[in-house]
């Protein structure tokens, strides 16, 4: 034996489609902030979920240590132009892969 | 920088995320491991993410031109 056991993160992928101002960003906001401390936490905007960018809010994820990724299309389509820091350019492809290497996807639409 | 011998150009004008990806992905499958795939588009987000998904695939990206006000010219030679 000898080798010590490194506990392995898990990793939960938020797939959000739905818009910044439902009910929606509360729940994942408390979620996350549970989460993270557990789990490696990705989020991945698409459709109107794009507009979290716009959302000053939603930098605070990305100061709770979640990654932020965004549908290139959906956002080109919806004119968002200024694209924060803290999110990463995707695609939709991209989003299968992810949805591979996840543990955990929970969507919210 | 040195010319570069294209074995194989996609015209995929016109095409959005993701077909522009997953069209370039099945023609580099049809190529030989070192043969080098000229991809044409005209949609930013694409310009961005085709060479940032063929990278990850293990692919190498030679280049990414833009070659005209909304065209670009993405140079992918296989790897894998």
């Amino acid at each position: 034996m000898g080798d010590t056991y490194k506990e392995k993160k898990i990793k939960v992928l938020f797939v959000i489609s739905s818009v910044p101002f439902s009910n929606d960003f509360d729940t994942i906001y408390n979620l996350s902030k549970v989460l993270i401390k557990s789990a490696e936490v990705e989020f991945f905007l698409t459709g109107n979920g794009v507009y979290y960018l716009v959302r000053p809010e939603t930098e605070e994820f990305s100061k709770l240590g979640v990654k932020i990724y965004f549908c290139a299309h959906a956002a080109h389509q919806r004119g968002i132009k200024d694209i924060p820091s803290w999110a990463e350019s995707s695609s939709t492809y991209n989003l299968s892969r992810m949805m591979q290497e996840a543990d955990k996807v929970i969507s919210f639409n | 920088m040195q010319e570069v011998k294209v074995d194989q150009e996609l015209d995929i004008r016109g095409e959005v995320c993701p077909f522009t990806f997953v069209k370039s992905k099945l023609v580099l499958e049809d190529m030989k491991e070192g043969e080098v795939l000229k991809v044409i588009i005209d949609y930013p987000p694409s310009a961005e993410n085709v060479p940032k998904s063929m990278r990850e695939e293990g692919q190498e990206v030679i280049a990414v031109n833009k070659v005209g006000d909304r065209l670009w010219e993405i140079l992918i030679r296989k790897r894998k």
